[in-house]
Formats: C-alpha cells, sequence, structure tokens
C-alpha cells in the first residue's frame, strides 16, 4: 500500500457552486490511486456531530471547529480529509488552516442567482451571500459556471501533484497517434 | 454468519447464456458444467447500451452509466462534434479495487479489464485491456511490465491485418489466450488479494467475425471454434482447483451476441426521413452536421438531440418541442422495416427510464433496442441504410448474458451486470449500502438477513 501522509483539502464557496460534486470527483479520483480518503460535507456532517443550524457567524465557526478536529485525527492518521463547507469569513478560513497542517483551500466560486433561498433555508437568520468574503490565498480557484467538473478536477489534482502530496500520474490524453488506432481498432469491430 | 475470504472473478467477454447452455450440456465444457450445477447458472442482463466500455464500467463500480460517466466507446466532447475516446480518466466512481483497499486494507490483482486504460497506481497489480494503445501504460507497479514485454504479451488482436483470414484471427487468439492464462498463474501467488480478476476479451473478437460458426454444424472452422472454449474451460477448471473452501468463484460475460441479420445504418435513415443533413455526403464524421439536424445516432443505438447549448449549431427547443421530436423520432423508428419486411426496433427507452446520476444530461436522449439480428450503427461512413454482414458476423445484444458462481444465488429477478459489485463486496463482509450501488447483492440470506 502507498504511505503518504495526510492532508487536507477544504472546500470553500456558496451553496449550489458545486463544492459536494466537486468533492466526489476528486474522493473518487484519490480512491483510485490507492489511498485513504473521507469527505465531511457540512451539510451531512453537522446533523451527526450534532451542530444546529448556525445563527450567526460564531456558531458558524464553533460547527466548523469540530470538522477541524476530525480532519486533524485523519490527516495524523495519513487519511486525506476533503471538506465542503461555504466557512464564509476569511477570519474562519485562517483559523481552519491554522490548525491544520498539511493544508489547501479551494475556492469554488459560481454564479448562485437567484438560488440563495438554499442557503436561507440552511441558515435562517443569516444572509450567507451578503456576508461572504472572497478568498484572497485559495491554492486554487475553480470558476464552476465556467468549466466542467473534470477540468476543475485535473486543476485540484495537479496541485497536489506539484506539492507531492500525491503520487504524479501522467494523465495526458490520448495522442492524435492513439486516436488514429483507437480509431482504426473500433472500426475493424464494426463501432464506427 | 457464511462469509468468504476472496473472491476471483472470470469474465468472458461478449459470451452469451445460449452458447455457454449449449457447450456446458455437450460436454464441451464440463468444468464451467460442474460450477454451474453445484452452483448457479443464470441469464444475465447487461447495461445500455450494451457495448463492453459500458458493461465493464458498471460491473467494476455497480454504478449505472449516468453515474460513470461512461456511455460508450466513444462520444461527443461537450460542445462541440469532435469524438472523444473514453478512458479510464473519464470514470467517475470509484471502482471495487479501491473500496476494498479503502475497506479491508488489502490489494487486489485485476488483468486486462477492458475501459481502465491508463492505469492508475492503486494497491495490488493491473494491467488494462481494450482499447489500450501503449502496453507502458496499461501496466501497473512498473515491476511487472518487463515479465510481460518478454512474453510478447498482447492486450488484443489486432482484426484490421486479419480481415480476410480466420486462421489468422484464430491463431492470435489462441496465442493471446495462453499468455493471458500464464499471467493469472504467475500473479495468482504475488499478494494476498482479496479481489482476483481476470477477463477473457478474445471471446468478444471470436463471437464478432464467427458467431455464425456457432449457427453453423457445418462450418470448417466449428472445430477450433469449439475448441477455443474448450480452452476458457480448462482455464476455469484451473482457477477451480486452486480455490480455498470459502473463497467465492463467479463467471460472467458483460453482455450477449447473436448473428447478425443486417447492418442497420441508421443515420442514413434519419437523413432519408429529414432528420438528419450533412454539409458533405458521407463524410463520416460530425462536425459535418448541418444546423438542419434534427438528431443523430451515435453507436450502437443512442440517439441525440441536436439541442443548443449541447451541440454548437443545435436548436433551441422548449419542453414541449422537444417532446414532440421526440415522439416523431420514436414512430419513424417504430415504422422502420428492413428489405425482408421485418420490424428492426424492439423498444425506445428515454433516458429517464433507465439512467439517473449526475451525468444524466450527458445521456443519450433515446436508446434504443432492435430485434433480434439488426446491429444498430450509428456510422456515417456509408451511403446504404441496410447492409448484408461481410466481415462481421455477430453483434451484442443486452439480455443475453450469464452469470455462473460458485454457490446458489438470490435470484428473484433477473440479475444484472450492475448487481455483481454489490455481491462481491457483501460477500467480502463490506456493507453495500455505504456505496449507493444501483445494483443489489445476489447472495442468500435468511429471514434475519444474515447471510447463509
Amino acid at each position: 500500500m502507498i504511505d503518504r501522509k495526510g492532508f487536507t483539502i477544504w472546500f470553500t464557496g456558496l451553496s449550489l457552486t458545486t463544492k459536494s460534486l466537486l468533492a466526489e470527483v476528486i474522493e473518487g479520483e484519490l480512491l483510485e490511486r490507492g489511498l485513504n480518503v473521507e469527505i465531511l460535507d457540512e451539510e451531512t456532517v453537522d446533523p451527526i456531530l450534532g451542530s444546529k443550524p448556525a445563527e450567526s457567524i460564531e456558531e458558524i465557526r464553533k460547527n466548523l471547529k469540530k470538522i477541524q478536529f476530525i480532519c486533524k485525527l485523519l490527516t495524523r492518521n495519513g487519511v486525506i480529509a476533503i471538506v465542503s463547507a461555504i466557512s464564509p469569513t476569511i477570519d474562519i478560513r485562517n483559523e481552519m488552516r491554522e490548525g491544520l497542517e498539511n493544508f489547501i483551500e479551494v475556492y469554488v466560486k459560481g454564479n448562485t442567482a437567484n438560488q440563495d433561498f438554499v442557503s436561507k433555508v440552511n441558515l435562517p437568520d443569516i444572509d450567507i451571500e451578503a456576508i461572504y468574503e472572497e478568498p484572497l490565498n485559495s491554492e486554487v480557484i475553480i470558476e464552476s459556471d465556467k468549466e466542467l467538473p473534470d477540468a476543475s478536477a485535473k486543476k485540484i489534482i495537479k496541485t497536489l501533484e506539484l506539492l507531492n502530496w500525491i503520487p504524479k500520474v501522467e494523465y495526458d490524453d490520448y495522442s492524435p497517434e492513439e486516436e488514429a488506432k483507437i480509431q482504426e481498432r473500433l472500426e475493424s469491430l464494426g463501432y464506427l | 454468519m457464511k462469509k468468504f475470504n476472496r473472491v476471483i472473478i472470470i469474465g468472458l467477454d461478449g459470451v452469451p447464456h445460449k452458447l455457454i447452455e449449449r457447450y456446458t450440456k455437450s460436454g464441451l465444457m464440463p468444468n464451467l458444467e460442474k460450477l454451474c450445477s453445484s452452483g448457479s447458472f443464470h441469464q444475465m442482463n447487461t447495461v445500455l447500451p450494451e457495448v463492453s466500455s459500458v458493461a465493464w464500467s458498471s460491473f467494476m463500480t455497480g454504478k449505472n452509466p449516468a453515474k460513470t460517466g461512461i456511455f460508450g466507446f466513444f462520444d461527443l466532447v461537450p460542445s462541440t462534434y469532435k469524438m472523444l475516446f473514453s478512458n479510464f480518466q473519464h470514470l467517475k466512481e470509484p471502482t471495487l479495487w479501491s473500496i476494498i483497499n479503502r475497506e479491508l486494507k488489502k490489494p487486489s490483482i485485476i488483468i486486462n479489464m477492458p475501459s481502465t486504460y491508463p492505469v492508475k497506481p492503486m494497491n495490488g497489480a493491473i494491467i488494462s485491456g481494450f482499447v489500450s494503445p501503449d502496453l507502458n501504460r496499461s501496466v501497473y507497479p512498473s515491476t511487472i511490465l518487463s515479465y510481460i514485454q518478454d512474453m510478447n504479451y498482447k492486450i488484443d488482436i489486432e482484426p484490421q491485418k486479419l480481415y480476410e483470414n480466420k486462421e489468422s484471427i484464430l491463431n492470435e487468439l489462441f496465442d493471446i489466450l495462453d499468455k493471458r492464462i500464464k499471467i493469472t498463474n504467475y500473479l495468482w501467488d504475488k499478494a494476498d488479494w482479496k479481489l482476483f480478476a481476470s477477463i477473457i476479451t478474445g471471446t468478444d473478437r471470436l463471437l464478432h467475425f464467427m458467431m455464425d460458426v456457432f449457427d453453423n454444424k457445418n462450418s470448417p472452422y466449428l472445430s477450433t471454434f469449439e475448441k477455443y472454449f474448450s480452452e476458457i474451460d480448462d482455464f476455469i477448471g484451473l482457477i477451480s482447483n486452486r480455490l480455498a473452501s470459502d473463497d467465492l468463484l463467479i463467471v460472467l460475460s458483460d453482455h450477449g451476441f447473436e448473428s447478425i441479420h443486417y447492418s442497420v445504418y441508421l443515420n442514413n435513415y434519419f437523413i432519408q426521413q429529414n432528420i438528419l443533413e450533412e454539409r458533405v455526403k458521407s463524410a463520416g464524421c460530425f462536425e459535418n452536421l448541418t444546423e438542419k439536424t434534427i438528431a443523430f445516432i451515435l453507436d450502437p443505438g443512442r440517439v441525440y438531440i441536436h439541442r443548443q447549448n449541447r451541440y454548437p449549431s443545435g436548436k433551441k427547443l422548449c419542453e414541449e418541442s422537444y417532446l414532440d421530436i421526440l415522439n416523431n423520432i420514436k414512430n419513424s423508428l417504430y415504422a422502420l422495416k428492413s428489405p425482408d419486411g421485418r420490424t428492426v426496433i424492439k423498444n425506445i427507452f428515454h433516458k429517464s427510464d433507465i439512467y439517473t446520476g449526475k451525468y444524466f444530461d450527458y445521456a443519450p436522449d433515446l436508446i434504443l433496442i432492435p430485434e433480434e439480428g439488426f446491429a444498430l450503427k450509428g456510422s456515417l461512413n456509408t451511403n446504404n441504410i441496410f447492409e448484408l454482414p461481410t466481415r462481421h458476423t455477430g453483434f451484442h445484444n443486452c439480455h443475453d448474458a450469464f452469470m455462473s458462481c460458485n454457490i446458489p444465488l438470490d435470484i428473484s429477478l433477473k440479475p444484472s451486470i450492475i448487481d455483481v459489485s454489490a455481491t462481491i463486496l457483501e460477500a467480502l463482509c463490506i456493507a453495500p449500502e455505504a456505496y449507493q450501488f444501483d445494483g443489489q447483492s445476489l447472495l442468500i440470506k435468511k429471514n434475519n438477513g444474515v447471510l447463509e
């Protein structure tokens, strides 16, 4: 088995910006590489941890600190923790970063127009869009309304490879020669 | 509680239930017959469309194509007409072996699994199967590459070089089978694995080129055709003899096969029906579609509506117009008759009938199921709608795959290839529920839910 250190990928961004989808795509990719990985999505983890829907920034901080604690336990045992949480303020995100060794922040930026009701359902007394502070020092920025999840996932994986936190894998698309070979083969079997 | 220590999969790509039924009854495959009679033997459905890249992707993930993201050997790049050949990096769901590693921290050995090119590092060893253009990117770990290269291992035959000579196809198939078995033996004792899968894909090649032999008692190739299956049976016997009492063995195919009566080039039918228009006749590429095109076909029977947002010159359609178009196309396809007056299309599914998942939007709008004997094609390289079989005499079907196991299975409904993942994980005492598979475990449980 591949013996590697754990780390945390912290997805931040407003609701409906595909944070959770991306977290799952990255989880799948890391699992395929034989790595140990867990997703902590605030929407599913908060109820399990007994965290009530936050009514203030301080309550958001308190809920996220529980997730941060789990990340600490996982990562010191070699597990990769992927967090999907709005984590709206720079101050909160910095606190998460400072409390965790090997941390990258992924800002998932997307158009959430007309979709803010989702945030209000989860956080009834907070206008999350109004208080959300755009990250200034994210390691990766994803424009989810402009790129496909596969392309976004590649960016994140590439960053992890550059940091040497995961083994590097060549994922070049097929070369033109390879494509021609495949096309010829599929044609010869009657698939094209 | 009955639990299994290891699971062994022998895949026989494309082998139909009817072939196994005949050859186990006739005594040609005695080892498989023993497995079927002492354990179980069932006809099995596969996922749609019924091609190996889709089927094995669903086998290895337990998910339907709208979750795996694999709808065929190729697709069109979103918002373009450029062909995209699917590969392992397009698979969107974790494989069985990654789940087994996560849960049990144990390796797997995977040999000749289609659609796993280029391979990724994993706990264990993997050799990718069809379509794998470069052996160096087909093998992990690299420490086994030299052994594989030294034996002159080939992933697949090169049918384009062998068209006119069935003897050379057969010779090459025997050679590849022999090496596949050698590698299986070589890797068997290499690790303390939990999952061992060895897939024979030569069966699919044999049936593409020689399905007619299976149905023709006077064919000069019949004895060689049967010898190939006899050798596969020897391989099954070899594996069966190595099983421990707490090993689960599953032998299965990924789709069925049948003889081709006609190949049906549906895009040419669409041209005739004014559903599809090309700028240049029979140019053979989808970049050639005009804005008047309403729909087109990708192999084998995937219908895509030419909509705005999905294709550069697609039409803007409201929901009502979209549904009207679907109905018109369905009626048109159901009306299609072969030159000898037979109905071609048996059934048409809308994507919402058969797919659910994050990649639903990428799914074909309609999936066609042909009547027996009609091989549906999406090629734009010919002018004909119907062609008699020449090089290829067999083609896939979705209903006649098979599954055999060394224990009886819980088969209240016809099983599907999508059920195999949950079955394997449950056999290894990994709760399949945690992974939200689309299929279900086929292991027999007592009333209290405990495995028998």
